[in-house]
């Protein structure tokens, strides 16, 4: 019942997103657009069908990842204040933008190709990433301990983040612009033709992250329990870093490091379904995510001014942490 | 206090001598000139926020906060070194002129203190890896003009060892406080002109500059010479029957940030004979709108000038950054012209010489007017084709 609710929801959310935006487009020429049919101008087509759609559609994917990815690490870490940006997977991806834009020019080019603009940001972005999420890789055989690497993982972050200062510092004006807007966060940066690979990428690691859910369920009952009932931490670990690194890179880079929105939607998510049964909340986190992520975008994008969604992301988060903090006091 | 006294008057007396004007006959009724308003004003066509007086060899230089433009920002005294320094309000900054050993926030003031012949006094900058200007580059890379750190926190221990006579600085809203490079007792001139709302209005301050580093006379020529060909430019296009309207820049994060009505850019637009397709948001700076309002209000735009820094774009690479470029007009028509701020310094020219910049808008939007008013081997180019 909870879930059709949420369900209708999203689904009511997604409408909106498509039918209002900056410009105000009747709705029977949405309609037209969306159906082809009639004479519809091109920049109004294009608007409803190459911007507001994919965008709806960036907003849910990414709300849903980044909600996952804050369930998981607060699982395995047991903490409940974690979140996509705790192992540094994130300030990889700054890291990646910083150098691109503030270092390189904006423009990459490596055996014969070149990227520049918003493909070597993303390139950048996933990058880095990725070099985080190999790093922890080859750390978590090491250490034995989740909270070692729960440390590792900020240490990685602060070490990015004082190489993202001295970039800034050293860099001109109009890159340091390319990069501050970057990480004011956006889902519009994904283009109609764009979104197979983004979209695609970001449902495979969602698909990984389902396959958690009973081993997450087993090490609620803590670490030893665990064990006992055969199950291999490494892997479980190893899964973890993957399927939330690739969800962290891949949102990361096209839409900016997002905040709140992994922090606080596991909460709501347990809040609404009171439950601990990740069968249960690993798909509500992702409603749940998806649902304010399509709210931020729509609030984003009133009529006259645009709104970075990073403005807008913690004004959810923030009371929800709050509730949270309040009530295990 | 009878030694200050008599200072004072054998200041006021030489003050009287140099000025060979006004009706004092008596020292004390020269401090009295001094401090009230009755002093000459310098004529200032353009620039709103600055006030300039003479009182014979002394200027004052009274700055308006940009931000309420009832009250005052900063009043300067410029008082040669030849003279004694006479008795002065008590809310006055004495600067004694010409500036001798300057240090300067912005490239756009090291190159009018080099424009003016008067680089040699400038011994610091402040956010150096910005500077455009070559020559400027080059003192810098030769250690005679110190890299002071960033403008937000200068590096107070360079700046105290250069012992400069003024500090020339921006002033942001807000800021009431400079930190501790304000308790130095260095004078602090606050360079408010980038806050001007009109081209010429922001070139005109070249003359208080000029006051500054004593180059009077040089200061308001190269000004008036700017204002004569700013002029020219803006009439010779003013009644064309054809006013194409231009879109700047592009996307940046989810907003794309258009000049409103009252801003600098949209001046340049108007003088060079175009139209803001923005002019309805009634406001001086820039608006950041979504892509989709800015396709709907600017699809049609006759021209597009993309202002970017570090990589060259070119029309494919417009196209892959976002598809919603190749559905304006101007893309269409291959009306697209880029200019790189980096290396064409466009901003720095366009603080103090907007003629330079007028004069290539007009050469896009109205290349008819190209023989007749430009001539084309003076022209410095700032915007060019894009490519395919």
């Amino acid at each position: 019942m909870r879930f059709l609710v949420l369900g209708i929801l999203l689904l009511t959310l997604f409408v909106v997103n498509i039918l209002f935006g900056a410009i105000h487009i009747p709705s029977a020429d949405v309609l037209a657009a969306i159906t082809g049919s009639g004479e519809v101008p091109e920049s109004i087509s294009f608007i409803i069908v190459e911007s507001r759609f994919p965008q709806a559609l960036t907003a849910i994917l990414a709300g849903a990842g980044l909600a996952v990815t804050g369930l998981l690490m607060q699982t395995v870490f047991r903490n409940p204040l974690a979140g996509p940006s705790v192992l540094g997977i994130s300030s990889g991806a700054s890291l990646g933008v910083a150098l691109v834009s503030l270092l390189f020019g904006g423009a990459l080019s490596f055996g014969g190709f070149s990227w520049s603009g918003n493909a070597a940001l993303i390139l950048g972005a996933i990058t880095g990433a990725l070099a985080v999420m190999g790093v922890l890789l080859i750390l978590a055989a090491r250490l034995k301990n989740d909270l070692m690497l729960l440390i590792t993982g900020m240490l990685i972050g602060y070490l990015t983040s004082s190489v993202v200062s001295l970039l800034s510092s050293l860099a001109t004006a109009g890159s340091l612009q390319g990069f501050v807007y970057w990480g004011m966060g956006t889902f519009s940066n994904v283009s109609l033709s764009q979104m197979p690979l983004f979209a695609g990428l970001t449902i495979i690691s969602l698909f990984i992250s389902l396959f958690l859910a009973k081993p997450l369920n087993i090490l609620l009952l803590g670490d030893n329990y665990a064990r006992n009932l055969g199950l291999n931490l490494n892997r479980v670990r190893n899964i973890l870093l993957i399927s939330t690194g690739l969800l962290t890179a891949i949102i990361t880079a096209y839409c900016g490091p997002i905040a709140f929105i992994g922090l606080a939607m596991p909460h709501v998510a347990r809040l609404i379904f009171n439950t601990d049964d990740h069968w249960i909340l690993i798909p509500a986190a992702m409603i749940c995510g998806a649902i304010v992520c399509l709210c931020c975008n729509i609030l984003s994008v009133l009529p006259a001014t645009v709104i970075p969604i990073n403005a807008l992301t913690p004004i959810v988060g923030v009371p929800v942490i709050l509730y949270v903090i309040l009530r295990k006091r | 206090m009878k030694f200050s006294f008599s200072l004072s008057l054998i200041a006021a007396l030489s003050l009287l001598v140099s000025c060979g004007r006004g009706n004092a006959s008596s020292s004390d009724s020269s401090l009295v000139s001094l401090s009230s308003s009755s002093g000459e004003e310098v004529s200032l066509q353009y620039a709103k926020l600055l006030k300039l007086s003479r009182y014979g060899d002394i200027t004052k230089a009274e700055v308006r906060n940009p931000w309420d433009t009832t009250k005052v920002l900063h009043s300067y005294w410029l008082v040669p070194d030849s003279l004694q320094i006479p008795r002065l309000p008590d809310n006055a900054t004495l600067v004694r002129t010409p500036l001798k050993s300057s240090v300067v926030y912005s490239g756009v003031h090291a190159s009018l203190a080099n424009e003016l012949g008067r680089l040699s006094s400038v011994k610091g900058m402040c956010d150096v890896s910005y500077v455009s200007d070559p020559v400027i580059q080059k003192e810098i890379k030769e250690g005679k003009i110190a890299d002071c750190g960033i403008n937000t926190s200068p590096n107070l221990e360079r700046v105290v060892t250069l012992s400069p006579d003024a500090i020339l600085l921006s002033p942001y809203e807000g800021t009431n406080s400079y930190g501790k490079i304000s308790s130095l007792g260095v004078p602090l001139i606050e360079c408010a002109d980038y806050m001007e709302d009109s081209p010429l209005g922001r070139a005109e301050w070249i003359r208080f500059y000029g006051r500054l580093f004593g180059e009077e006379a040089k200061a308001d020529s190269i000004f008036d010479a700017v204002s004569h060909n700013y002029n020219n430019l803006k009439n010779s296009v003013k009644d064309s029957p054809n006013h194409p309207s231009v879109l700047f820049d592009r996307i940046y994060g989810n907003a794309w940030y258009v000049p409103e009505k009252f801003s600098t850019t949209s001046r340049f637009i108007s003088d060079a004979g175009g139209l803001n397709p923005f002019d309805y948001l009634a406001k001086s700076g820039s608006a950041p709108l979504s892509a989709e309002e800015v396709l709907m209000k600017a699809g049609d735009c006759d021209f597009w000038l993309i202002r970017h820094a570090g990589e060259n774009i070119t029309y494919k690479s417009l196209d892959a950054d976002n598809p919603v470029y190749s559905k304006f007009k101007a893309y269409k028509n291959g009306n697209v012209f880029s200019c790189n701020t980096t290396l064409t310094g466009v901003f720095d020219d366009a603080a103090f010489h907007p003629d330079r910049l007028l004069s290539d808008l007009v050469s896009i939007l109205h290349p008819e007017v190209l023989n007749n008013h430009i001539e084309k081997d003076s022209l410095k180019k700032y915007y060019y084709p894009l490519s395919k």
